[in-house]
């Protein structure tokens, strides 16, 4: 802000000068004008000029960095962290979650929100350094996947000039002994560049201020204050390479993310006080616990000519899931496997994904974006326990986007995005017939900015937003130890559909910032579990609960004041509410945010060193 | 400025609207369930009737009840295929007709002859007829007949 400002100041003062030079025309003088450097961001994908943008700057990241990305995030407003374990946690933008929310890296969609709530994201939160939420529908842009909005991770900015850069970070966390470290290594040479970053992260058992805990109306006791078996680590190594030539340019980053985690034994199924006697060990990783890999390699190629813009977009990326526990079965009379008899589940997921989108702006009042993006994905299972069967999806989709600035006070833009999608599942004795679905459906989406005066602005925005139903809500019947339920699909689910109206009202002045936010959407078809009051055969387990779709509501908001009391302290608050509300069975949603609302007030002095 | 400001109202009374067009009327107060016999840590004679004693409650309607036995040899180490031993397994469900409140007393369960000692779990789980679960677990013993009856405190009729 003060940059751009000291910009404005030195351009205006130079064109005074100018000016006045020019007035005295009849003696020629001759001036010599410094250099003067303009700087823009060039956002990577175009933007909804109406949307529901959040900036989350990689200081931000660094200051808020706790067991993961999503621990930093959640202090943007409207952005909640769904915690569900030690070291998992999943986005969740105005009470939307899992499937709904996109999160996307170099252009490619994170995989692994299939397997049902308890999976969290593999990110390196040190090898992030912007982010940027979009709040409300964005699946004409990001696909199906991306109903609720997406958390964007920006691309790294290249370097202008030939340089050596790196970093080493140390973390250290108490309760759970969590220390890590990152390395990171970059270097700039010509058109080339590439950066290295390896990362590692160690915790030990949590610590509780507590000695007994009481689960399943079961009084259990804490040995030593430590929840045992809840020590794991986390290790990824990331590389990115790029190369820029006249018009073209190349980004493509390789990275590898291993996280095993302990489950902690008194909330893995029905608990007994003989597992919890502590093994003298914080530090071991026992079973059960369970081990995740995922490996994504993203290609980003552009082409920029004068009018056209080419991006071509190709990834791939392997998410392998396991879980580990001693042989038991809910189903009556079962043996243990011969070979690894105490894999309870595993899911080894491959995607495909690739883009192509071409930008077209004949003059600073029309931009057009027309892409087609596809997805292929396979996934096969392994393990004694069964919860989703193996299958096939494959979706495609086509999108155009127009974006018309009448003035510098009015902005306008309208999309349209039409997908299709199949997906075959297999079959799975005893548990799931065979299914194939073939889904398609268009989203939309209409949205205006309009400056008011110097000081506030309005942005409103309508846009219908749609998902595929993913092969858990589909298909999955079986008990998982991460929910402790006995969770049914159905093969007969249609697209979840929603409409969503937001309004944002800025107003800026020299101390203070406001925004408030509000939003309300409808979804005809929104799909969660419900209980169906029928047992399940299964051993340890209640009642079945069922995937099945309901017209639901949403409404809520966001308000965030920030004022500046001195030059460099800030005091902020914001606060956000969303109301879920299932009109079928007249009470809110599962997994709606907690608390009627949530306040964050933060205060501190807003400078931030970092050494390359 | 003005249009705008007509324009938030109206999405303000919108919003209030949507948010209040129903009350939250439907019943999320889990039903209670009060076991008192068997108690934790209580030992289960092969051969036997379990002594089963147990009062549901609910705000509304009670739906049903289900108890569930299984073995926690190991501690969830479950027993290899080979080595001979009969895990006794029991799965039940009994309607609570609707009632809010219940007091049951029944000895239907039967350990029988040839199940292996040792811990088990009992699991009684129960519904109201919106679907609300409750659960209560207990850890027990299953014993021959004539071991273990010193600690036996358990006072059947």
């Amino acid at each position: 802000m003060i940059m751009a400002k000291r910009l404005y100041v030195t351009l205006l003062c130079i064109l005074c000068f100018v000016v006045s030079v020019f007035a005295q025309a009849p003696d020629t003088l001759c001036i010599e004008v410094r250099e003067v450097v303009v700087k823009t961001k060039k956002t990577q994908k175009p933007t909804l000029a109406a949307q529901q943008l959040l900036d989350i700057s990689a200081d931000e990241i660094h200051l808020f960095a706790g067991h993961s990305l999503m621990d930093a995030l959640q202090h943007a407003e409207g952005v909640q962290s769904m915690d569900i374990g030690v070291g998992f946690s999943k986005p969740m933008i105005r009470g939307l979650g899992f499937q709904r929310i996109a999160v996307t890296e170099n252009g490619i969609k994170q995989e692994g929100q299939q397997w049902g709530a308890d999976h969290g994201l593999e990110i390196d939160a040190f090898h992030v350094d912007d982010v940027r939420i979009i709040k409300g529908p964005a699946s004409v842009l990001y696909g199906s996947d991306a109903m609720g909005g997406v958390v964007e991770i920006q691309p790294a900015i290249i370097p202008r000039n030939d340089t050596l850069l790196g970093e080493v970070a140390l973390q250290n966390q108490t309760v759970s002994n969590c220390l890590s470290g990152s390395a990171m290594l970059g270097v700039k040479r010509g058109h080339w560049f590439t950066r290295l970053r390896y990362t590692e992260r160690h915790w030990s058992d949590y610590k509780v201020p507590a000695d007994s805990f009481v689960y399943l109306s079961m009084r259990l006791p804490i040995y030593n204050q430590r929840l045992k078996n809840t020590a794991g680590f986390e290790r990824s190594a990331n590389a990115l390479i790029s190369c820029k030539y006249g018009h073209f340019q190349e980004r493509l980053a390789i990275s590898n993310s291993y996280q095993k985690q302990g489950f902690f034994s008194g909330a893995h199924g029905i608990p007994s006080s003989a597992n919890l006697v502590d093994d003298g060990d914080k530090w071991n990783i026992s079973l059960p616990y369970n081990r995740v890999n995922h490996f994504k390699v993203a290609s980003v190629s552009k082409w920029s000519l004068p009018y056209v813009q080419v991006t071509l977009t190709l990834g791939y990326q392997q998410n392998h899931r396991e879980e580990w526990s001693k042989f038991h079965t809910h189903e009556i009379g079962k043996q243990p496997p011969l070979v690894d008899p105490d894999k309870e589940l595993e899911f080894n997921l491959h995607t495909i994904s690739s883009g192509l989108q071409f930008m077209l702006s004949s003059s600073t009042t029309w931009e057009h974006y027309i892409g087609v993006s596809a997805e292929n994905q396979i996934n096969t299972i392994g393990g004694y326990s069964f919860l989703i069967p193996e299958f096939r999806r494959n979706q495609a989709g086509i999108y155009y986007l127009v974006n018309y600035r009448k003035s510098a006070r009015l902005t306008m833009n309208a999309s349209a995005r039409y997908d299709i999608g199949f997906m075959q599942t297999d079959a799975h004795e005893g548990f799931v017939p065979e299914t194939d679905t073939r889904l398609g459906d268009c989203s939309f989406a209409f949205g205006t900015e309009y400056q008011i005066d110097r000081r506030s602005k309005i942005t409103a925005s309508i846009g219908r937003g749609f998902r595929m139903p993913s092969a858990n809500e589909l298909t999955s019947n079986g008990v998982h130890h991460g929910a402790f339920r006995h969770e049914l699909g159905d093969t007969t689910l249609v697209s979840e559909q929603g409409w969503q109206l937001d309004i944002a009202y800025s107003y800026k002045r020299y101390r203070i910032e406001a925004t408030a936010t509000p939003f309300v959407s409808y979804y005809g078809h929104y799909i969660s579990l419900h209980p169906t009051g029928r047992w399940s055969s299964l051993a340890d387990a209640g009642q079945i609960y069922q995937y099945v779709d309901s017209k639901s509501t949403f409404c809520g908001g966001e308000l965030k004041v920030k004022t500046r009391i001195l030059d460099e302290l800030f005091y902020t608050f914001s606060g956000e509410y969303v109301r879920t509300y299932d009109m079928d069975t007249h009470t809110a949603l599962p997994y709606s945010p907690p608390g009627p609302y949530e306040e964050h007030f933060g205060m501190g002095v807003r400078k931030m060193a970092r050494i390359h | 400025m003005k249009k705008i400001f007509s324009l938030l109202v109206i999405f303000s009374c919108l919003t209030f609207a949507v948010s209040c067009d129903k009350d939250d009327d439907a019943d999320t107060t889990k039903p209670v369930i009060e076991l008192d016999e068997p108690e934790d840590g209580d030992e289960l004679v092969i051969g036997e009737e379990v002594h089963f004693e147990c009062d549901f409650s609910d705000n509304e309607k009670l739906g049903s009840y289900m108890v569930e036995i299984h073995n926690n040899f190991d501690h969830h180490s479950h027993s290899k295929a080979t080595d001979g031993t009969v895990p006794f397994f029991f799965k039940k469900e009994w309607s609570l007709n609707g009632l809010k409140n219940s007091h049951v007393h029944h000895h239907e369960i039967v350990i029988p002859e040839n199940t292996t000692p040792g811990d088990y779990h009992l699991v009684v789980y129960c519904t109201d007829a919106a679907g609300n679960q409750s659960l209560v677990a207990r850890e027990i013993e299953i014993v021959l007949e004539g071991e273990g009856h010193e600690h036996h405190h358990h006072d059947e009729e």
